[in-house]
């Protein structure tokens, strides 16, 4: 080799192959076995000609766009990353809480002091879940360029695991396999990794294309804004997740608030695209978003590490 | 080519194909993910589960490129993954069974133990290097990686491997030349500075 860069050495080089030759490598266990018995655990997932173009390009923009437009608001209030978490939602300037009490009790939205600049507001009194609309009929004012939810860049779980400063945790079941998509939000302090699965046995389309999400990014839960009852058809539970605490969401579709440029909260009518299990692991705030029930959210969540 | 007909059909779903990959490959990938672990358990482990993570990752594998650096990319993730979990204290973990030491018959005994002894030394002061120098040695005259297997091992830029190489191969001739005070003959043949 005589390309820039390279300093022959040839004598080291010599001794160097001569010492490879009487090398001792530990034997080479009989892996073949071992793999296929694991891969085989449950029947290998052909991968049909969609999912091959979808991952070939590494693009599910669209559907996972969809998706976040579909998902509901962060509803409890994370103290260590709030601006963080409103931010990466894109709800800046507004902080979001609930209060127990009998179901009926209106949310309450407090807006924060404002990375827009913006004067904080009066708290807002939200009443019940108006009938759906459309957000394009939500209001006068535009909806926010860019989409309100954005999961980031797309990348491989390889480039995301060197850019975050955490290990990056997965659910390990082998039905669901390896994530369709894989997201980068750097905009959440120490970034936000958004794994997006497409519909599986089990687990059906909650928006095109898309079965489950599961994020994380550096957080914790504020479990002293818990409540029940957020509104009518929702219900909220606490729950176990390998032996942590956690939250499970299921229910009806929400209006939530934004703050637009102007500083005005604005409403948005979303529909919950599936249900939510929250909770911590590993000093991070995990996600789990499908249309699926509790006990199958719980047994994918068990097995995330 | 033999290869890529297997990685196809294994992105199909034949776990027969999938395993022949692995046989073919799994030495490869014991021995890179045991020079990071350097230890011979975790290596195994590492190397099973990178080999299962690439089975269920196959579908974003380019069909015509090269597999090996795909793959040793996933394993040296997976072991230094591994690595960091267990706090290990790097090092180069090989080493060099006396016997093998001193290999084919030469000129005189003086030679055969000159030899060995040269040998011994060229290890432990491979030791002593950093690991990324190590390691970039290791791939490239233990493992006989091509540069975009390093590259992928290494987890940076192919452009660089050489570089880094040459590095490194500098940096263990002066290591050689500290520990044999004044016997540099040894190694480098004729005086030299």
């Amino acid at each position: 080799m005589t390309e820039r860069g390279w300093q022959p050495e040839p004598e080291i080089e010599q001794h160097l192959r001569d010492l490879s030759a009487h090398l001792d490598f530990p034997r080479t266990p009989p892996l073949a076995a071992a793999v296929r018995a694991r891969v085989s655990a449950s029947a290998p997932r052909a991968a049909s000609r969609w999912e091959v173009f979808v991952a070939s390009r590494r693009r599910l923009a669209f559907a996972a766009l969809a998706f976040a437009l579909a998902t509901v608001a962060v509803l409890v209030v994370w103290p260590t990353a709030r601006a963080a978490v409103a931010d990466a939602l894109g709800l800046r300037g507004i902080a979001i809480s609930f209060r127990p009490g009998a179901p009926g009790t209106p949310l309450v939205f407090t807006p924060t002091s404002a990375p827009t600049g913006a004067p904080p507001g009066p708290p807002l009194a939200i009443p019940p879940a108006p009938p759906e609309a459309s957000p394009a009929s939500a209001s006068a004012a535009p909806t926010p360029a860019g989409g309100l939810l954005r999961l980031g860049t797309p990348l491989s779980l390889e480039e995301v695991r060197r850019r975050v400063p955490y290990r990056v945790l997965t659910p390990m079941l082998p039905e669901l396999g390896a994530p369709d998509g894989v997201y980068f939000l750097n905009s959440v302090p120490g970034g936000q990794v958004g794994l997006v699965y497409g519909s599986r046995p089990g687990i059906p389309e909650a928006q095109t294309g898309v079965g489950l999400l599961f994020t994380q990014f550096r957080a914790e839960i504020d479990f002293r804004f818990l409540g029940k009852g957020l509104g009518p058809g929702t219900r909220l539970e606490e729950v176990a997740v390998n032996g942590r605490r956690g939250l499970w969401i299921e229910g009806q579709p929400h209006t939530f608030f934004y703050r637009g440029r102007d500083g005005q909260p604005q409403p948005e009518s979303v529909r919950l695209a599936g249900n939510v299990l929250l909770w911590e692991q590993d000093a991070l705030l995990l996600r789990l978003e499908a249309a699926i029930a509790k006990d199958e959210a719980l047994r994918i969540a068990t097995s995330v590490r | 080519m033999e290869e890529t007909r297997l990685v196809r059909l294994a992105q199909q779903g034949d776990a027969d194909a999938f395993e022949a990959l692995v046989q073919r490959n799994q030495e490869l990938a014991f021995r890179t993910a045991y020079l990071i672990v350097g230890e011979t358990r975790e290596a195994e482990e590492g190397a099973q589960d990178a080999f299962v993570k690439a089975y269920y990752a196959l579908s974003r594998f380019r069909l015509g490129e090269p597999f090996r650096p795909w793959l040793l990319r996933i394993v040296a993730n997976e072991a230094r993954n591994r690595r960091k979990a267990a706090k290990r204290r790097d090092r180069l973990a090989l080493r060099a069974a006396e016997d093998r030491l001193f290999g084919e018959p030469v000129s005189s005994p003086e030679v055969a133990v000159l030899t060995a002894e040269r040998r011994q030394s060229l290890l432990t002061t491979l030791n002593r290097l950093r690991e990324e120098d190590r390691l970039v040695i290791a791939y490239r005259y233990f493992l006989d990686l091509d540069e975009a297997e390093m590259a992928a091992a290494l987890d940076c830029a192919r452009g660089t491997v050489k570089s880094r190489l040459s590095r490194a191969l500098a940096r263990l001739r002066e290591e050689l030349a500290r520990s044999s005070s004044g016997t540099r003959s040894d190694w480098m043949g004729a005086a030299d500075d």
